[in-house]
């Protein structure tokens, strides 16, 4: 981002004397490409998830519209568009309105500390990794802002479930988080994937150390339950809830929620491989013999080739798990998850020092 | 010039959000203008080169305690005209206490905004919040986690009370 700047300012001499105003277009310039990526992310990741589960259980999946049935997401999405946008009469209007913006803010704003490779990175924020914990936590104001104005008991249902959910699972997902920012001596998430440097994977945080072998399975875990995924969705509940928070929705106010789920489960792929499994560095280290700016996208390709088989991780978790109870789901973060990840914790302080 | 607005702006909204917390009547609402505050001071930290404390103050503030809140309120459920009137002892402190809060703030922020006083270049950096809390001010952040611990122990005795 700051790289970009002072290459324009450089290669348009014209631009120095309106730097705050470059800055700003650069902003929104740079803050449209993200929800655009964004967007196409998700929309792909729907198309990712209906044939995933469509391969699970012995079905083809969508297959009619465009190569393989790839375009199905976006006619999904004409089609959310061109609906209704219905209101019903007892909501509280205002936060009906805002809920599904909230829930996506939260989703959004992450995209700014990913290091997809070396160079391309929106923000390298000294406080990167602290960032992603901070802002994904925001999505929780829009779920709940939503069950409490739908003026419906599942809905709220959902959104107090969720809630208590996101809430609680933040505490082990921060704590997992920890030891990798002990090992790497800095929040940047940059550095953390600096520190993981080395041949085929050996140096990736998950292999330096047992305890954070441990971790990242907490991580993961955590990470599923703040997303509301299966086996954790309790706040969507089908069987109990309708739909839970989202009862009320429909049209491109719905479509801000699947907006937000889908990013997420991309969102939190990416984060436990940048944080985890290495980010970009390269895969197979450099033997590969690559000419210059190769190595580049050899970067980019690596960190999106661990991502995706993360994602599929996520997907195929979802449709092969039951969903758990309440008691459960609560019992399994209080009960195992914070202790483990504090034992990690102490682990990784006393493997450092000795 | 684009972060002096910044602040201008993070500044009005935290006061515009501060007073509708107050003026709403609709609990729900006061408490999401209440997140509002909490988030344009985040983003004022920000703007004064503390990126660690705005974090938390998002990360602690924005997505825990505003979320706490509006699920208290949530489950409560109360009728909207209890929450109308009636002026009470309890009331009367309580703007007691906050119009000398307020004005000892104005005394000290005032007495800092005359004295232009300049942030050292390693202002704000995580790494110096640390040393600082585990060096100098060990004690008082012991003695905060004892308070902290004393309200756990207490919360879970009101829970277990039946």
């Amino acid at each position: 981002m700051l790289q970009l700047f002072n290459w324009l300012i450089k290669t348009f001499p014209s631009l120095a004397s309106h730097q705050e105003l470059t800055a700003f277009v650069l902003f929104i310039i740079l803050g449209l490409l993200v929800l655009t990526f964004a967007a196409v992310v998700a929309g792909s990741l729907t198309y990712f998830e209906r044939k995933v589960a469509a391969r699970i259980q012995s079905r083809m999946g969508p297959i009619e519209i465009g190569l393989g049935g790839y375009i199905q997401w976006v006619a999904d999405a004409i089609k959310l568009l061109l609906k209704e946008d219905i209101i019903p009469e007892n909501v509280d209007k205002i936060l009906f309105r805002l809920a599904p913006y909230f829930a996506f803010l939260g989703a959004g704003l992450t995209y700014l500390v990913l290091p997809f490779s070396e160079k391309l990175i929106l923000a390298d924020l000294n406080v990167g990794v602290l960032y992603f914990l901070a802002v994904s936590s925001i999505t929780v104001i829009g779920i709940l802002m939503a069950g409490w104005a739908s003026y419906n008991k599942w809905s709220l249902i959902g959104g107090i479930r969720s809630a208590a959910q996101i809430v609680s699972y933040e505490i082990p997902s921060a704590l997992a988080v920890l030891p990798v920012v002990l090992y790497a001596g800095s929040l940047s998430t940059q550095d953390v994937v600096r520190a993981q440097a080395g041949w085929a994977g050996f140096h990736w945080m998950i292999f330096q150390n047992p305890f954070i072998f441990i971790s990242f399975f907490v991580f993961f875990i955590s990470m599923l339950a703040e997303n509301n995924r299966i086996p954790f969705d309790l706040p969507e509940a089908e069987s109990e809830l309708v739909a839970g928070y989202n009862t009320e929705y429909s049209g491109m106010r719905f479509a801000m929620f699947f907006l937000a789920e889908y990013s997420n489960v991309f969102i939190l792929s990416a984060f436990a491989v940048t944080l985890f499994l290495g980010g970009w560095q390269p895969l197979f280290g450099l033997s590969l013999k690559i000419p210059g700016t190769a190595v580049d996208l050899w970067k980019l390709f690596s960190f999106f080739f661990k991502t995706s088989i993360m994602v599929f991780l996520v997907l195929t978790i979802r449709w092969t798990l039951p969903r758990v109870r309440i008691d459960q789901l609560m019992g399994l973060c209080w009960k195992y998850l914070v202790p483990i990840a504090f034992f990690d914790l102490f682990g990784v302080m006393f493997w450092m020092v000795l | 010039m684009l972060a002096t607005m910044l602040i201008y702006i993070f500044g009005a909204l935290a006061i515009f959000s501060g007073l509708m917390m107050i003026l709403y009547r609709n609990p729900i609402h006061s408490a999401l203008w209440f997140g509002l505050v909490l988030f344009s001071l985040a983003g004022i930290y920000a703007l004064m080169q503390a990126h660690f404390l705005a974090l938390i103050q998002i990360l602690v503030y924005v997505g825990a305690i505003t979320v706490l809140i509006v699920y208290v309120i949530a489950l409560l459920n109360f009728d909207q005209r209890d929450l109308v009137g009636k002026v009470t002892i309890l009331k009367g402190i309580a703007v007691i206490v906050a119009a000398i809060l307020f004005i000892e703030l104005l005394f000290y922020v005032g007495g800092l905004y005359v004295k232009g006083i300049a942030p050292p270049p390693e202002f704000g950096k995580a790494a110096n919040i640390g040393l600082a809390t585990l060096t100098r001010y060990l004690f008082p952040f012991e003695v905060i986690s004892i308070l902290l611990l004393v309200a756990v122990v207490g919360g879970v005795y009101i829970a277990k009370k039946d």
